[in-house]
């Protein structure tokens, strides 16, 4: 059987005709039901992510009311917020809410020439009357920028402390201020993270020599982290 | 002459499948000059639409998120955690509010190897200093002493009037013992400030539990104070 050139074209035409007009449908349905169901749309999205939040949140409250150590409740809802008084820099950072916190010195005695130390441990904080480890350690220090750098520029050097730049929002119009990160052996047998910031004529650092809280130090407490420079 | 049943000849006079074709085309090419209006009209609503649903999304979350965070704070004020001392200053424990922080100031591996204290406080431990123990709501200090000497360093203002002593029974299931109670100006150094201090006999040594702060006594009392136990 001889099929003819118009029933070809019929055929390719109608096929054509028949994708055109699924795909002007599918056009139509998708313009009609975002004008016409705007509503519905906006309020189904808020419910939905109303009921994803309230499901994950309820998680952790109903892990926390049948006894789950607090320690093992990684997310936002657990965590403290520390905020420095406002002569230290406007420091405030999220930290676990299972840390203690301890402010070594009284903010409004400092003065221009001294320390400004706060220590964070999980628990009970360590004495600070000898040296040790502690999960975080926040300082303002009245040397220089320079000069605080200057003192590991020996193990940067010889290439057993990483030190990297790394960007802080501020907390005006969200402008980012460069400091360093340093990572690896930041003193003899120590090995740890610490930023260093300018703030003003004076020095920021914030270090972590634990490694068991490393990654909290890393993964709540740097990111959350602003300061007025 | 022609047959007129031929295939040729039905479809030359029959179906007019050229017609069709036509028809077919003009309509497909209608329909895609259609779709092409209308389809950047459709993405534009569809973006205003999910830009809108995400912003909605967003601030559903937030105030989801406030939802949570009142009652997970409100689960948290209940909760408690242990405090342990070293075993070498009688391996004190107790629980106290998961709100608070502590802080080991003196652990017995200083220049002070007799003494141990620990400082508690609602958020931060604020500083250790002369002040601190008055700021903070609770100091656990462990001195080697005995009970005959601290009651004559308050015998002073108890003849004033200004510190009253009483027994305290410590019977929480776990202890059962008897300590005592300085109350009112138990301070040597500030005569302005008043609180209560609680001492117990530990083998060689004397636990105080020292508070300043009023706010905080009935998590003392009622939680600390409830749990505390010691190895005798």
């Amino acid at each position: 059987m001889k099929i003819s050139v118009a029933t070809i074209m019929a055929g390719i035409f109608g096929a054509l005709f028949m994708a055109a007009a699924g795909f002007a449908i599918a056009i139509y349905g998708d313009f009609a039901h975002f004008s016409n169901d705007k509503e519905e749309v906006v309020a189904e999205a808020a419910d939905d992510a109303k009921l994803e939040q309230a499901e994950s949140d309820g998680a952790e409250i109903i892990e926390l009311v049948k006894g789950k150590p607090a320690e093992n409740l990684k997310t936002p809802l657990t965590y403290a917020h520390f905020k420095a008084p406002a002569q230290f820099a406007g420091i405030e950072f999220n930290y676990p809410l299972t840390w203690s916190v301890y402010e070594k010195n009284d903010a409004t005695k400092t003065t221009d020439d001294k320390r400004y130390d706060i220590y964070f441990d999980v628990g009970t904080v360590d004495s600070t009357q000898t040296a040790r480890a502690h999960s975080l350690v926040v300082s303002i220090i009245s040397d220089s920028y320079e000069s605080v750098l200057g003192g590991f520029r020996k193990n940067i050097d010889s290439g057993i402390l990483m030190a990297v730049p790394y960007a802080v929002t501020g907390h005006e119009n969200d402008v980012n201020y460069s400091g360093v990160l340093l990572d690896g052996n930041l003193e003899t047998g120590v090995t740890g993270v610490m930023l260093i910031l300018k703030t003003r004529e004076k020095t920021l650092t914030i270090r972590s020599d634990l490694a068991d809280t490393m990654d909290d130090f890393r993964d709540i407490m740097l990111p959350s982290f602003t300061f007025v420079p | 002459m022609t047959n007129p049943y031929s295939d040729v000849y039905k479809e030359k006079k029959g179906f007019p499948f050229g017609a069709l074709a036509a028809i077919f085309a003009v309509l497909a090419v209608g329909l895609i000059g259609l779709s092409i209006w209308l389809y950047p009209q459709k993405e534009t609503v569809k973006t205003e639409v999910e830009a809108e649903a995400t912003a909605a999304a967003e601030q559903a979350r937030i105030e989801q998120i406030a939802i949570d965070q009142k009652a997970f704070d409100a689960e948290v004020a209940r909760t408690t955690k242990t405090f342990v001392s070293s075993a070498d200053f009688g391996s004190i424990s107790f629980e106290y509010p998961e709100t608070w922080s502590s802080y080991v100031d003196l652990d017995g591996t200083g220049k002070d190897t007799t003494s141990y204290s620990v400082y508690f406080n609602s958020g931060m431990v604020l500083p250790v200093d002369d002040k601190g123990i008055y700021s903070n709501a609770l100091v656990l200090f462990i001195q080697k002493t005995d009970l005959a000497a601290i009651d004559k360093g308050f015998e002073s203002n108890m003849k004033k009037g200004t510190v009253q002593k009483d027994s305290y029974a410590l019977s929480n299931g776990q202890m059962n013992l008897t300590g005592v109670r300085y109350s009112g100006n138990i301070s040597s150094k500030n005569k302005d400030k008043t609180g209560s201090v609680i001492y117990f006999r530990i083998r060689d040594k004397v636990l105080g539990l020292y508070s300043y702060v009023p706010a905080e006594q009935a998590a003392i009392y009622n939680i600390v104070l409830g749990t505390i136990r010691w190895v005798e």
